[in-house]
């Protein structure tokens, strides 16, 4: 059976430093903590779990879950990333899928994505030299209606079991989960911050109580996250993935002029050994 | 007329469809009323749009993340968009990873 070496979660957007420039060396450094631990742990694969930003996919075929199960991918260079090749993991997503499959969950395969800044960028910083099979794992909060919390975090307790029960011996994986925190799109609301929602987000998973994030519904999270907050359904994932174990915070800043809370954890297990 | 409910399914798959046609962009850009046409985009929708692209986009029902792409292509951001390549750099640099 393979392990979960790392779980993490982090928020995916950035914004300009000016006038801001304290805040935003705070989040520089707070995503250069969750790299490191994700590259400490020498994983063999990488999940990166988000939202696609209407880049890959569209509204004619709304797809809530999706995985790549490509050979490799090129990202598609959106906020500056650099456009670099990197391995997926064909063999890994297949039978993610097939297993899930039997847990309750279509996972739609794709082959031909660009991922776009939601997968990119983490990939960016914590699979530097692309030597970390990348697996690309979309829930697509863009689309209506999109996957769940209770959704999200079921899927992450099923990766957990996929990676115990199908895995290589020894295979090292780590999971990340990405976007958030409160923000809103294109609303009248747009460029509210909600920090008080976003750290009792944050407090329920890094308390271990992550399993309770399947009791908001999308009209708490709209309400009080904004459309953007939809996105902590990757969270969800990551913390089902940990299969509610604690961890820390590692960042948050309520980032206004970006329009949105910027944060970040690091889970324990459920097989770390770091 | 269409019925009230129903997305602008045409502008969606237009604003779809420029993010991988940069010829459509410009297009976009120099003249937009040809290009709402040749996608089908209703005629009252266009009107709208021609005047005031930001607040048509909100009556007319686009999704917020195309409205965001549109309000791009058209050079209507109000948030301002950052590259983070130097900002990876640091992170990487900050452990050891020049790669």
């Amino acid at each position: 059976m393979g392990k979960i070496v790392s779980v993490a979660a982090t928020s995916h957007t950035f914004g300009s430093a000016n006038g801001a420039e304290q805040a935003t060396q705070r989040i520089v450094e707070g995503m250069a903590e969750i790299s490191r631990h994700i590259v400490q742990s020498r994983p063999d694969v990488l999940v990166i779990v988000s939202s696609d930003h209407l880049n890959n996919f569209t509204l004619d075929a709304q797809i809530p879950i999706a995985i790549g199960i490509a050979d490799e991918y090129r990202p598609l260079g959106d906020m500056g990333i650099p456009v670099q090749t990197f391995q997926g993991s064909r063999d890994f997503a297949r039978g993610f899928a097939q297993f899930s499959a039997a847990a309750g969950f279509d996972l739609v395969p794709v082959e031909n994505i660009s991922p776009d800044h939601g997968v990119a960028f983490p990939n960016a910083f914590c699979n530097p030299g692309g030597g970390t099979a990348l697996v690309p794992l979309y829930l697509n909060t863009v689309m209506d209606p999109p996957p769940s919390c209770a959704r999200a975090y079921k899927l992450g307790v099923t990766l957990a079991n996929y990676i115990k029960a199908e895995r290589p011996q020894n295979e090292r994986v780590a999971v990340l989960g990405s976007g958030g925190l409160s923000h809103w799109i294109c609303l009248p609301e747009s460029g509210q911050v909600n920090a008080d929602w976003d750290n009792h987000i944050i407090q329920t998973i890094i308390d271990g109580r992550g399993e309770e994030l399947a009791t908001i519904s999308k009209a708490e999270i709209l309400a009080q996250g904004g459309n953007g907050g939809l996105e902590i359904a990757a969270w969800a994932f990551a913390a089902g993935a940990s299969k509610g174990q604690k961890g820390r915070k590692v960042y948050y800043e309520p980032m206004v002029s970006w329009w949105t809370g910027m944060g970040g954890i690091i889970m324990d297990g459920p097989d770390t050994d770091s | 007329m269409k019925p009230s409910n129903r997305p602008p399914v045409e502008l969606h798959r237009l604003i779809s469809s420029a993010l991988k046609d940069k010829t459509l962009v410009e297009r976009i850009r120099s003249d937009p009323r040809p290009v709402y046409e040749s996608f089908g985009v209703p005629h009252d929708e266009q009107t709208l749009l021609l005047e005031d692209p930001r607040n048509a986009m909100s009556r007319i029902g686009v999704h917020p993340n195309l409205q965001l792409k549109l309000l791009g292509i058209l050079g209507l951001l109000e948030l301002s968009m950052v590259s983070v390549e130097p900002y990876i750099a640091q992170i990487r640099k900050s452990h050891g990873q020049d790669s």
